[in-house]
């Protein structure tokens, strides 16, 4: 049992945490921060102290409450009620309202009729509740290591935010739910966690509770729960076909090659609710109204990320299903190229970053498709990569703003000088997204080397680099305009998350053969071991692949045409002139292009919605249709 | 890519010293080709024009021009798309993978975007601007030829893709060769898709503020650019480098034909023609190589 809660620290730290930090918010804000940052940076160690143990299992089988009834199950109940209370209590947005009712309601009869008829005959209970192998690892490591920086971020993000101490609460339960979520192997326990993260999120969009902020809160909240439904129909069709509560026991009757792939198909689309994949990908925008610190975790540390990691985490069953494979590439193929274009036509930094996320999970939807070893491997740097560079862009944006009052592209000119240390942050996570010597590159690199197997998505995989290429340069054009302003100093508890986040990143790009090594390919399922040859060709270790490209060398090129002359520059003489306008006087008056005739959200986003929707359809139908043949 | 596909192996370190060769000739034979550019053109239009070896006079007299600049991030950019340009040609001619050489080329135009933007100049902006939709139009157009080149070979290492021709590429490839002949007319600045650095509308586009060595800078990496776009044109016709340089000389000379016979587009225009022509050049050649192989 004290292995067992050691185990859960993860779970538990944050959920103390929280706790006290609502109480030390209520009396005073220094008190409150100072909990914050005390348990993000205990919380920060234990997430990498667990994984430094190996694979941990957790029994937990003896939380008994009310005689016979499992800990769980009342839980559950108690969460969902407690959706379908939130539902009539917000009713008056109106239909989302109710939609969002009638979702909760479902959920309640599956959980019912899973309890009364399902459970009783289910043979193969799971033998562990909770299991953290390496696969969690790589969710742990990225929601307790950059979850952590995120919320000491906050604390001064917070200082004159209102009702800091439900934020902090709600902040630190999400973490701890998401946590929770990647452990468990008990599919009730992932499903309480799963719709935890849907409530947490739900709260923190409606953090400032205006009517803006509820209308988007109710749309996410229905957005969720209707993965929420899918996820409990997925888990009672896996009951009745595979009798079974286990993911593991689900998993391992190896490649699914009779039936149940509506199940998986369920699941699928309950991650695509998740990861705000096309057609389900109007909430992750609408969030855009909560605070930055809530953006940056919804988009990186946690939420979006639980549905990678169902997707990764079901990849073994359609490895014998090429269909599938092929429509999955698709609809993530799809994702990543029109949310770039969609981002293209943003004016507003956040929109943008938003967009951009999208379109990262669309290719990590992409890289899961191929179901090979090397798009596993893809998927997971990159989803590494994303986490730790979009935190960083959304954290100086937030700092940005609280500096400006704007989030507008168009008023950030001149940033490089006014706010240098911010612009190098927003030079590096941009880069990081984009372009080599940084991570993502090689992830990018590596799906089109995988792209020799499915040649249908090179097309999405070519134009949404090159579309991607284009807003992000545009930014990073923007703020390196304009002659020198006045420099504006910037506080540590901002500096010192940003500067972590940054040596994070330059450090796993640099090491990235070893890190692809030591821990990602640890998560391999085993259903890739017969493709296990290509890691003693060195595949794996990105050695043939690869050439005698390192990151090391092209780092140093970097570092040489960057600062280099930024150093030698200052000690020599030149002559600063004005910049040539016609020997007339400069006025700055430029906005950017932005092509919202054509590519604005008024004009795509319903048919880009509707074609999504109809590919989402095909997709289930054929995973029915797999269940048959 | 050095003329031959194999080393001589009686030649010590071959290997090595024909690629530091290959390199160092690459921005000699870029600026050759754009000061013979300038003499044909200007015969083209009845004039005597300039001496062949023009563009090295130019390069330079710029490098001995007084130091003047707008702001330090511009020259820190400079030197950043040189660099870059530079790393290109050491992956291309050491035979190193062809995804990666695709984006160290990007880096290195996204690095000339950022020093066009650096500046406040209107004309600079514009350039910026002009330069971006060219990259997304011809960097779409080069990624597709770099791939069909991979799935071809199935492999994207250089070397294996030299190592496993046995016929000229060109033959499972001409579509994507008409291709790259877009681009090198793009890089090449030569109407009607001049556009970043239309002189007659926007002074000197994106490089409008640099002068003196920083411009200079500019026009070494053109010349490199010139160079390693030629390189991956040749590299259509190995191991016959007889047909190869004539196919080159062909080329520039359709190129240069097509730069004084028409006139500019817009930038719509650039988008219009490379994502329906040149799009579906690239695919058809794709799909074409997939099927049959």
């Amino acid at each position: 049992m004290s292995n067992d809660i050691l185990g859960l620290m993860p779970i538990i730290l944050p959920l103390v945490g929280g706790g006290l930090a609502y109480i030390a918010y209520l009396k005073s804000r220094n008190a409150g921060a100072a909990i914050v940052v005390l348990f993000s940076v205990a919380l920060m160690i234990a997430g990498p102290l667990l994984i430094l143990q190996g694979t941990t299992t957790m029994k937990m089988d003896n939380l008994k409450v009310f005689g016979d009834f499992d800990i769980i199950e009342v839980l559950d109940y108690i969460l969902i009620i407690g959706f379908i209370g939130l539902a009539i209590g917000i009713r008056k947005v109106g239909a989302p309202a109710y939609v969002a009712l009638i979702l909760g309601v479902a959920q309640l009869l599956t959980v019912l009729y899973y309890d009364t008829s399902l459970k009783g005959d289910i043979k193969y209970l799971p033998v562990n509740n909770f299991n953290v192998d390496p696969l969690a690892h790589i969710f742990l490591l990225i929601c307790t290591v950059v979850g952590g920086f995120i919320l000491i971020y906050a604390t001064k993000y917070m200082e004159k935010e209102k009702n800091p101490s439900r934020f902090f609460l709600v902040m630190f339960l999400f973490i701890a739910a998401m946590n929770g979520a990647v452990f468990s192997d008990n599919l009730m326990w992932l499903f309480f966690f799963w719709e935890i993260t849907t409530l947490c999120s739900f709260l923190l969009i409606n953090h400032d509770n205006t009517e803006l902020s509820l209308n988007n809160a109710t749309l996410a909240l229905w957005m969720t729960l209707l993965g929420g439904v899918f996820l409990i129909v997925g888990i009672a069709l896996i009951a009745i076909n595979y009798d079974t509560s286990s993911m593991v026991v689900f998993l391992s009757n190896g490649a699914l090659q009779d039936k149940l792939f509506a199940a998986v198909a369920l699941l699928a689309l309950a991650a695509f609710t998740k990861s705000a994949i096309y057609p389900f990908q109007k909430w992750l925008i609408g969030a855009m109204v909560a605070p930055t610190p809530v953006s940056a975790l919804l988009h990186s540390a946690t939420m979006v990320n639980l549905g990678i990691y169902m997707l990764l985490r079901i990849t073994p069953t359609w490895v014998n299903f090429d269909m599938f494979q092929v429509l999955l590439a698709i609809a993530g193929g799809f994702t990543f190229l029109f949310a770039a274009v969609q981002a293209v036509a943003q004016d507003d930094a956040k929109k943008m970053l938003a967009y951009s996320t999208i379109s990262n999970l669309g290719l990590i939807v992409l890289a899961i498709g191929l179901s090979s070893a090397l798009g596993y491997l893809a998927a997971l740097m990159l989803l590494f990569f994303h986490a730790f560079a979009k935190a960083m862009l959304f954290m100086s944006v937030g700092v940005v703003q609280k500096r400006i009052h704007s989030k507008s592209f168009d008023d950030m000119s001149g940033l490089l000088s006014r706010m240098p240390f911010i612009s190098i942050m927003i030079f590096i996570g941009v880069l990081a997204l984009m372009a080599l010597p940084f991570g993502a590159f090689v992830t990018k690199w590596l799906l089109l080397e995988g792209t020799m197997t499915y040649p249908v998505i090179v097309p999405f995989v070519v134009f949404g680099t090159t579309v991607s290429v284009f807003f992000y340069t545009q930014w990073l054009g923007r703020i390196s305009s304009e002659p020198a302003r006045k420099k504006v100093p910037i506080s540590m508890r901002y500096a010192v998350p940003l500067g972590g986040l940054a040596v994070a990143i330059v450090l796993s790009s640099l090491f990235i053969a070893q890190m692809a090594d030591s821990v990602l390919t640890k998560a391999l399922p085993q259903v890739f071991a017969n493709q296990g040859d290509i890691a003693s060709q060195g595949a794996y270790s990105l050695g043939t692949v690869t050439g005698f490209y390192s990151t090391l060398p092209l780092f140093l090129v970097l570092m040489m045409t960057l600062l280099i002359p930024a150093l030698f520059l200052r000690s020599r003489s030149m002559k600063k002139v004005d910049p040539y306008c016609c020997g007339k006087p400069m006025k700055q008056s430029f906005r950017g292009y932005y092509f919202k005739d054509i590519l604005g959200d008024n004009k795509i986003d319903l048919p880009l919605t509707a074609m999504a929707l109809v590919a989402s359809v095909f997709l289930f139908i054929v995973g029915v249709w797999g269940a048959w043949t | 890519m050095t003329l031959i596909n194999d080393y001589p192996n009686w030649f010590p370190f071959a290997n090595i010293i024909i690629p530091v060769i290959v390199l160092i000739l690459l921005p000699f034979i870029g600026l050759l080709v754009l000061g013979i550019d300038r003499k044909v053109s200007a015969r083209m239009q009845n004039r005597i024009g300039p001496p062949v070896l023009q563009p090295f006079y130019d390069l330079a007299k710029l490098f001995s021009k007084q130091e003047l600049y707008t702001n330090t991030s511009m020259l820190v950019f400079a030197y950043a798309h040189l660099g870059f340009m530079f790393t290109t040609a050491i992956f291309l001619v050491f035979r190193q993978d062809i995804i990666v050489i695709f984006f160290t080329l990007t880096l290195s135009m996204i690095f000339l975007v950022l020093g066009a933007f650096s500046t406040p100049s209107p004309y600079s902006y514009l350039g910026g601007y002009r330069e971006l939709i060219k990259i997304l139009c011809i960097e779409t157009l080069f990624l597709f030829v770099m791939l069909t080149l991979g799935v071809n070979a199935k492999t994207f290492l250089l070397s294996e893709v030299i190592d496993k021709i046995n016929t000229p590429l060109i033959i499972r490839m001409p579509l994507s060769f008409v291709a790259m002949i877009i681009i090198f007319l793009v890089a090449m600045e030569k109407t009607p898709f001049n556009i970043p650095g239309a002189h007659s509308e926007i002074v000197q586009g994106p490089l409008t503020d640099y002068s003196g060595r920083w411009y200079g800078l500019f026009k070494l990496s053109h010349a490199l650019e010139i160079g390693i776009l030629l390189m991956i044109m040749y590299l259509f016709f190995v191991p016959n480098p007889i047909l190869g340089i004539i196919m080159l000389v062909v080329s520039f000379l359709v190129v240069v034909t097509i730069g004084n016979t028409t006139t500019r587009t817009t930038y719509k225009g650039l988008f219009k023609f490379s994502f329906t022509v040149g799009i579906a050049l690239v695919l058809i050649n794709l799909i074409a190589v997939v099927v049959f192989s």
